[in-house]
């Protein structure tokens, strides 16, 4: 189900902050063939422009912007939340990710959730795949609202999204790296408002 | 302007001849349908209208009604307007969408979402824009090569057969 997001227009408020991990995953070029991208949000008007330029396929899922609450529960099985999540992403088999941009939705979903996601993307992760997600520092900051995307290289959009935000899950950096299976965080930054954003890599 | 209101009155005359073949209530549609042809050289399907079937153009075509099926204008633009919805795929040069859409949309030069639009469904064209406020769930697949291929394929295409508007429709809702 996906919720109604407000977003900027006209006098818009979208923001640009400056990004020193999203070159390294944006950068790296594709050998051949079309450039593969996963977003986990809406399609942001900047990152379809962003890649425009470029032979591509872009998947928005609009996963951060449904009703998150149902891959939480606690009453839920893992096989459950996996074959949610599949539906949910829909995502042809066979295919091959090259970019991962989870933005904040680790934020919005428990352990158990975060695990059965990254499970059912396993398939779908190659040795050069690359994602950023944007995290807390610590338990103590707000999580802001955003809706995010690619401004440039070294620069993120962000959009305050007007909807009602979902409960805020802090995991720490030990945790994170346990759930995040195939994938883990090569480097961490410091983001304004008290995030961080990281750049996660293929285990080798 | 005469040749403006003589191309109108053409394409009037040729979807009305279609729709005589038609059954009673997919005539009724289809002549309410293409009531508003022609304003300003592009065909319309009005708010009023609710179409169900394959919409071929050979002409510009603005939709403000809507549409369950296909449509089809591929050297030409098809635009959603804001009234528009439509559960269908659609195939032109240029598609701009203001209005609601649910399908594929292949744009063999562009494909706009304007900020109004929302869109959930596949986009393959050239080139993609989103403007700011415009909702899109679903796939792009983008490849600035193939807009000078489309570009010469455009030059090269013969002229059109067909009937300017032809509506293969049935009533709905």
């Amino acid at each position: 189900m996906l919720k109604s997001v407000k977003r900027a227009s006209g006098n818009s408020p979208l923001e640009t902050v400056s990004s020193s991990l999203l070159s390294t995953v944006l950068e790296p070029p594709v050998e051949e063939g079309r450039l593969v991208v996963l977003d986990m949000g809406l399609a942001a008007p900047s990152t379809v422009r962003f890649f425009n330029q470029s032979k591509c396929r872009l998947h928005f899922t609009a996963l951060i912007d449904s009703e998150l609450d149902k891959y939480n529960r606690e009453e839920s099985s893992y096989a459950e939340r996996v074959e949610q999540f599949s539906a949910a992403l829909n995502l042809q088999p066979g295919i091959k990710i090259d970019i991962f941009l989870f933005w904040d939705l680790f934020c919005y979903l428990n352990k158990s959730a975060i695990d059965a996601l990254m499970e059912v993307l396993s398939p779908f992760v190659h040795d050069a795949s690359r994602a950023h997600s944007i995290g807390l520092l610590n338990a103590r900051q707000q999580m802001p609202f955003y809706e995010y995307g690619v401004a440039s290289v070294g620069q993120l959009s962000q959009y305050p999204k007007t909807t009602f935000q979902p409960p805020v899950y802090v995991h720490s950096r030990r945790d994170f790296n346990k759930l995040l299976g195939c994938l883990s965080v090569d480097k961490s930054c410091l983001l304004a408002d008290g995030r961080v954003e990281n750049i996660l890599l293929v285990n080798r | 302007m005469q040749n403006i209101v003589k191309s109108a009155t053409q394409s009037l005359r040729s979807a009305l001849q279609t729709i005589q073949h038609r059954n009673d209530k997919a005539a009724e549609a289809t002549a309410s349908a293409v009531a508003a042809t022609n304003r300003g050289g592009r065909s319309m399907i009005g708010s009023g209208a609710k179409i169900e079937g394959k919409l071929i153009s050979d002409e510009d075509l603005m939709i403000q009604g809507q549409v369950k099926g296909s449509v089809t204008a591929k050297a030409n633009e098809v635009i959603v307007g804001v009234k528009g919805k439509l559960t269908a795929d659609i195939q032109a040069k240029v598609v701009k969408v203001e209005g609601t859409v649910s399908g594929d949309i292949t744009g063999s030069e562009k494909v706009i979402i304007a900020k109004t639009g929302n869109v959930v469904g596949n986009i393959r064209a050239p080139r993609v824009n989103l403007e700011d406020g415009a909702k899109f769930k679903g796939s792009i697949e983008m490849d600035p090569e193939d807009m000078a291929l489309s570009g010469l394929q455009a030059k090269s295409m013969p002229e059109p057969k067909t009937r300017p508007l032809d509506i293969d429709a049935k009533q709905v809702g």
